[in-house]
This record gives C-alpha cells, sequence and structure tokens, in this order.
C-alpha cells in the first residue's frame, strides 16, 4: 500500500493561497495557522543569523508583521517558493536588526530545481511521521510498497524472533493481519534487508528517557514518570536518591542525556557545578552506555539466521540513527557520537567526526533525503 | 528504495531546507494505559485500529513485548478457571477481563449465528429434503470428524482450488463465490459442473492458513445449484471481515448439523503413556452443551473404568472458537463425583443464554 503524500502539501499551499488571494476574516483566519508553522521554523532558520533568543523573536514578528502588510504581493506558485520568500524577508530583517549592509547575499535567488526540492520536503515536514517513514524508506530500505502497519508487523516478527526468541508459529500467530503467516513467509521477511536494518536500527536507537533511565538504574530502567519526579526532586536536592549518585550527579546525568545539553550550558545552570563534577559523570555515563554491547548482541542474533547480509555495517543504518538524534533530540554532534561510534566501531563500521560534520553541518543527510522525497513524489508513492 | 542520489543544493537553498526539517513538529508521544488493549490483542479480540495502537507500541519497547509473550503463555495454558475465579484471574485482572470480553462476544456471536445457518438451510429444504437430510447425518458426523476432513480441506484449500473445488473426485466440481457484506454477513454460491445423481450436502468452511477452520453452515444441493447465507461469523475466527478473501473459504461434502451428542476428549501423551491409557476420543453427552443464567452446561457419560484410569489427572475444560480455545473450568478428577453421569457447570459471566450447536465447541482434556 502506497504512502498517500498530497494531503499536508495541499493544506499548506491552500492557506497560502488564502491567505494572498483572499480578503477580510478569511485571509487573517489563514494567516493565524500559517503564523504558527513560520515562527518555527524562523526560530530555526534564523539561528545561525541572530544567536540571542530575544533577537530572533523581535525579528519574527517584524517578519509577520511585514509578510501581512505585503499581503497580495507574492505571487503563490508553490509551497518551496513561499518558505523561499519567507526566508529572504526574514534574512533581511536579521541584517536589518545586526545593522549590517546585506546587499547581494539577501537577493542570491534561489534555482527553480531547489525550490522544488524544498516544495517536497516542506511537505513532509509538516508530518513527521511521514518524514521517518521516508527516511526509513531511504537508508533502512523499508519497502515503500507496504503500508506502516505491514512494515511494523514485520519489524515485530523480527524482534519476537531475534529479540525474544519465540516460536515461529507464536510469532506468525502474533503478527498475523487477517491471513496468518506461514513459516516460509516468516522466513522470507526474516532475511529481508529492509526488516534487518529496521530491526538493528529499534535496537540501537534509545530516546533520551530510555537512555537516562538505563544510565541512572540498569537494573531496573527508571520510567518516564520516574524521570519527571527525579527532575523534580534534583531541582531541590529532596527525596529518593538512586543509589550510589549525588543530587548534583543527578543533575548533570539529566540535563545532559535528557535535555542534550553541552557542558557549558550545564555549567552556566548550576553555578555550583565544576567541569570536573561534569567531567566524572560523563565518563561514569559512557562506560554504562549499552550500544556496543546492543550492537554485538544484534550482530549473533542475526548471523543465526540471515549470515548473509549484516546491517550493522550497512552505512544507512548510522545515518538514520544520526538523523534522528539530530532532527528528533537536537543533540549535539560528540552527543550524537556517544550513542552511535562505540555500537559502529564493534561493528567494524567507522564513523567518525568528520563524516557527521559532513553528513550533518553540510547537510548531505538533508538533501538525500530530500532529493529522495522529491523522486518518490515524482514516482506517485 | 534506498538510493542515495543527491543533488547540490545552494548553500541558501540549504539553509532553508535545514530549517524545514529542524522545525518539523514532534509530538511527545503519550503513554497512554495499552495494558487493556494489549489483553485484548493477546486475546485476538482487539479491532484492527487497536491492533495498529498497539503494535506500534510493541515495537518500541521490550518490556511490553515480553507483557505480551507473558499473557499469550497464560492463554495458551489456560490455568484460567472461570468457573472458580482463581489463578489467573485474580492475579492477572486486566487479561482475565479481555479474556471474559472474548468469550461473551464469540458466544454472542455463536447463537446469533446457528440460528441464521439453521434458518437458512430450513429455507430451501422440502420434506423430502429434510428426511434426506436427517439420514445423511446419522453417518456424517463421524466422517467429518478429526482426519477424515482433512482430506476434504486438502481438496478445497489454496488460491487454485478455492473457485474450482472437487467435490466428487474425477466427477463433480463446484464454482464457489462468497459476497460478503459489511454486517459480517455474507452470501455463498456454487454452481457444479453436474447435477448429483443423488441428493447431496454441501458445508461451507472458513479455513484459517495455520489449520484452525469454522464450519459456516450446510444446504442441499439443488439442480446444479447451491446457496448458503449466514451472518456475523467473522467473530468466530481471528480474521477480520474485509481482509477474508475467497481462499479462506472451504466447501465440502457433507454436513456438520451434529447431533450434540459428543463431546471430543483429550488425554495428554504425559498421562496416555504413565497410566496405559487410550485416549477414548469422545464421550457421549446426554445434554446441552448450553448456556443457561450464565452457566455452561454439559451432562455425559463418564464410564467408572475410564474415571479410575485418570485418577490423579486434572480434566479442563474448554470452549473452541475457530482456532481459539478458551478454557473455562478446571477439576481435579478425584473430586468428581463418583457417578456415571457427569455433570458439568461453568460459569460464564456476562454470556448471554445458548445452546451450542456444534459439538466442538466444548473440548475436554485430561492432563
Amino acid at each position: 500500500m502506497a504512502v498517500t503524500y498530497h494531503s499536508g502539501l495541499v493544506d499548506e499551499l491552500s492557506l497560502i493561497e488564502r491567505f494572498v488571494s483572499s480578503k477580510g476574516p478569511q485571509s487573517e483566519q489563514a494567516f493565524e495557522e500559517l503564523a504558527l508553522r513560520i515562527r518555527r521554523f524562523l526560530g530555526k532558520y534564523l539561528y545561525s543569523y541572530l544567536p540571542v533568543e530575544q533577537d530572533r523573536e523581535d525579528v519574527i514578528e517584524t517578519v509577520l508583521h511585514k509578510l501581512l502588510a505585503r499581503h497580495g504581493s507574492f505571487e503563490v506558485r508553490s509551497v518551496g517558493a513561499w518558505w523561499a520568500y519567507v526566508a529572504t524577508i526574514a534574512k533581511r530583517c536579521a541584517y536589518d536588526r545586526l545593522y549590517q549592509p546585506h546587499e547581494g547575499d539577501v537577493d542570491d535567488e534561489i534555482p527553480a530545481q531547489d525550490i522544488e526540492i524544498i516544495s517536497a520536503i516542506a511537505e513532509f515536514s509538516e508530518d513527521r511521521e511521514r518524514l521517518y517513514a521516508l527516511a526509513d524508506e531511504l537508508w533502512l530500505e523499508a519497502d515503500p510498497n507496504l503500508s506502516a502497519s505491514q512494515k511494523k508487523r514485520r519489524l515485530l516478527a523480527s524482534q519476537l524472533h531475534f529479540l525474544h526468541n519465540v516460536p515461529w508459529k507464536e510469532v506468525c500467530a502474533i503478527v498475523a493481519d487477517g491471513a496468518v503467516p506461514d513459516r516460509k513467509t516468516l522466513n522470507a521477511w526474516l532475511a529481508e534487508r529492509g526488516v534487518l536494518n529496521q530491526f538493528a536500527y529499534h535496537c540501537l536507537y534509545h530516546d533520551n528517557d530510555a537512555l537516562v533511565g538505563y544510565l541512572i538504574c540498569p537494573a531496573s530502567p527508571l520510567n518516564e514518570k520516574q524521570l519527571d519526579k527525579l527532575e523534580r526532586d534534583a531541582s531541590r536536592s529532596l527525596g529518593s536518591l538512586p543509589e550510589d549518585w549525588t543530587w548534583a550527579e543527578i543533575k548533570v546525568v539529566l540535563w545532559r542525556y535528557r535535555n542534550g545539553l553541552p557542558t557549558t550550558k550545564i555549567l552556566q545552570m548550576d553555578p555550583t557545578l565544576t567541569p570536573e563534577i561534569v567531567e566524572r559523570v560523563v565518563t561514569r555515563c559512557a562506560e554504562r552506555l549499552p550500544f556496543r554491547r546492543i550492537a554485538a548482541k544484534v550482530s549473533d542474533a542475526i548471523s543465526t539466521t540471515t549470515p548473509a547480509f549484516d546491517p550493522l555495517r550497512s552505512p544507512g543504518l548510522w545515518k538514520r540513527l544520526v538523523f534522528q538524534y539530530h532532527t528528533f533530540h537536537e543533540l549535539p554532534h560528540k552527543q550524537i557520537l556517544e550513542r552511535t561510534e562505540p555500537a559502529a566501531h564493534e561493528s567494524g563500521f567507522v564513523l567518525t567526526p568528520g563524516m557527521l560534520n559532513v553528513w550533518l553541518s553540510n547537510g548531505r543527510l538533508f538533501q538525500q533525503l530530500a532529493s529522495y522525497a522529491l523522486r518518490s513524489k515524482e514516482d506517485g508513492h | 528504495m534506498g538510493i542515495e542520489e543527491q543533488v547540490d543544493m545552494r548553500p541558501g537553498s540549504l539553509e532553508i531546507l535545514r530549517a524545514l526539517f529542524e522545525s518539523t513538529e514532534h509530538e511527545r508521544a503519550s503513554a497512554p494505559d495499552l495494558e487493556a488493549a494489549l489483553a485484548r490483542f493477546a486475546c485476538g479480540w482487539a479491532t484492527p485500529e487497536e491492533q495498529n495502537v498497539v503494535i506500534a507500541a510493541l515495537v518500541e519497547s521490550s518490556p511490553l513485548r515480553k507483557r505480551l509473550i507473558e499473557m499469550r503463555e497464560r492463554i495458551a495454558t489456560a490455568e484460567v478457571d472461570v468457573a472458580h475465579r482463581v489463578k489467573v484471574f485474580e492475579q492477572d485482572p486486566v487479561l482475565a477481563s479481555a479474556m471474559k470480553s472474548a468469550l461473551a462476544g464469540c458466544m454472542s456471536v455463536f447463537a446469533r449465528w446457528s440460528e441464521s445457518c439453521r434458518a437458512a438451510s430450513r429455507r430451501e429444504l422440502d420434506a423430502e429434503g429434510q428426511r434426506s437430510l436427517g439420514s445423511a447425518l446419522k453417518g456424517l458426523s463421524h466422517r467429518m470428524q478429526g482426519s477424515a476432513l482433512v482430506p476434504s480441506f486438502a481438496l478445497a484449500r489454496g488460491a487454485s482450488h478455492a473457485k474450482n473445488i472437487v467435490i466428487e473426485p474425477g466427477q463433480i466440481r463446484a464454482n464457489l463465490t462468497v459476497e460478503m457484506h459489511e454486517d459480517e454477513s455474507f452470501r455463498a454460491e456454487a454452481t457444479l459442473s453436474q447435477a448429483p445423481r443423488e441428493p447431496k450436502e454441501l458445508s461451507l468452511y472458513l479455513v484459517e492458513p495455520q489449520g484452525g477452520w469454522v464450519w459456516l453452515g450446510c444446504n442441499s444441493v439443488i439442480g446444479d445449484k447451491w446457496m448458503l447465507e449466514a451472518g456475523g461469523f467473522s467473530a468466530l475466527c481471528n480474521i477480520p471481515v474485509h481482509s477474508i478473501t475467497i481462499d479462506h473459504f472451504a466447501l465440502a461434502e457433507g454436513s456438520y448439523f451434529q447431533p450434540r451428542n459428543w463431546i471430543p476428549v483429550w488425554i495428554s501423551d504425559q498421562l496416555r503413556r504413565s497410566n496405559h491409557i487410550a485416549s477414548p476420543g469422545k464421550l457421549r453427552s446426554t445434554k446441552g452443551p448450553s448456556i443457561h443464567h450464565q452457566q455452561l452446561h454439559v451432562e455425559l457419560e463418564f464410564p467408572e473404568a475410564l474415571r479410575n484410569s485418570l485418577e490423579g489427572s486434572q480434566m479442563v475444560m474448554s470452549v473452541d472458537l475457530g482456532s481459539t480455545s478458551f478454557v473455562v473450568g478446571t477439576w481435579p478428577v478425584s473430586q468428581l463425583p463418583h457417578t456415571k453421569e457427569l455433570v458439568i457447570d461453568a460459569a460464564l459471566p456476562g454470556i448471554p443464554d445458548c445452546e451450542l450447536e456444534y459439538q466442538s465447541a466444548v473440548t475436554l482434556m485430561f492432563r
């Protein structure tokens, strides 16, 4: 079953059209809806121009006023052209704020091909599930012809088989979607590259809460609610303290691994903390990180049934992980490496800060995904 | 799929692209209480929407997968005693609730469904037909049991046979079409390659790919035409109505209108070996199975010799719905009364009164 691609784009495009072409309340209502998205977009877009949050907020307000004032002057061609238009106005306003000349730079026209790609990704960026499904197709080789439910059932089958040693008949009964798959079908699923890549990805990927919960208490990882309580307790240094930790250390663990804060920010958050304390906690946590062990386990599990293909050596797996940690958790490069490099090393895949820089800072991953989005759209998936 | 082509975008374009990616709305995943939905899923009783929610959660959570495995083991080993409300139900109230709900749902469908099957058959039968049916029933119930049934299905199963089914090898074939409706009713029609020389009845079965099967009804062939209409059947198997295809249906000669006077009996291998006994296969039931006042009631002959050979074991009664089996009661054989006739009552809370039309609906197992 193909993924439906068009509703989000049509919605955004029709909003833009309503804003530009209508008058009165209709246009205002459309602008109100667009403003939310514009704020989010500019919050990120302006970061490199205006690192101070207050400056960004002021400029965003100015941009919104300008857009409203120039209502009707934008020619609606595509969503990509709209975001290029918004970005250009924002960049001019940012330079004005910084009292810097901006002739030439701002008027750098976006090529039509780039506009097309931006249009394609604008649609997906409205819906994270679709964006990540696309990333799964590109880097994990997930089958675009399967529905989300079918993909998940196959993934679940692999987890029950490889991780929990559930007998094949029981696996088939659990993942049956109407028809119960037979052993031959199950075996075929378990040998699919897409399924194996997704299996490895789901083993290795830890969201922040899952990781922090494990780091604080590996024997019985804390869940989200317990972490929320611990965070409240840590702010007052009161309450039940997990074994072998001090409140200062707990604060560091939570801020670093739950919120992804770098050391400088952590030291700003609590002046009583010292670089030595942070370093000590990071070293201790690094020893507890589960990724190397998980990689070995995944490799062992898969090698017994499908020795011909090792997903841990596939660059796509690591790109997908890096993309997730970057876009979803907004982790700094150093922390992304901490969560990926040990497992990659264990699997014989070389992952370096330089590669991460190319993938993220140079926008390699974004461009790859954007190109794929455009191609998928053209192919009608 | 998986081709990492890319274009070289201008730096200004890339800035916009990056901002779009990074400003993607991330809803913080809430953690709904999945326990009840997971229990229904474990029982095979979750709706398609619920299945999707549960599966999405399962792939993300190893503890949840372990919980599912635990639930499935409890259901399979079925130390669930509805009648006495002990053990699993008290230890695992969420699972107990899901199982009761599944059972109640199945049973209510059972009652509706059997009635509509009977009505559908009666409409087509004149007095002569009914006499033929009565005569045929005498011999047919045995034929449809156990392994005798398997070859019939083997002929009828699979895509290549589903529409062109062998009724009499080398002679009569039938083209089967089944029209399913949103209200879970269906109309099945078959045209035979030739009219049978003798009155013939055909039964329609729903066959689950893993081997479970459900008898859907039977009707007589009139000329070279056969037809059956009934409703509310998908709840009896783990296949949602919209997922059922023609491949799930099998047509076989004979009727499965059983006389409700035999209860299948299974004796565990271990017990057979240790007590040196042969499984009797079935026991004659003198009354039931039926459900009255939320009690499953069965009366059956229980020979003293068999009883003695089973001393020390446990009797487990289950209701089989399609390929799903629900244990409704367990009793130590030592505590069963020393009478020739055994009366069994198992509590089935929330289930409407009905007569169970199928001898295979209730099974006894000794272990």
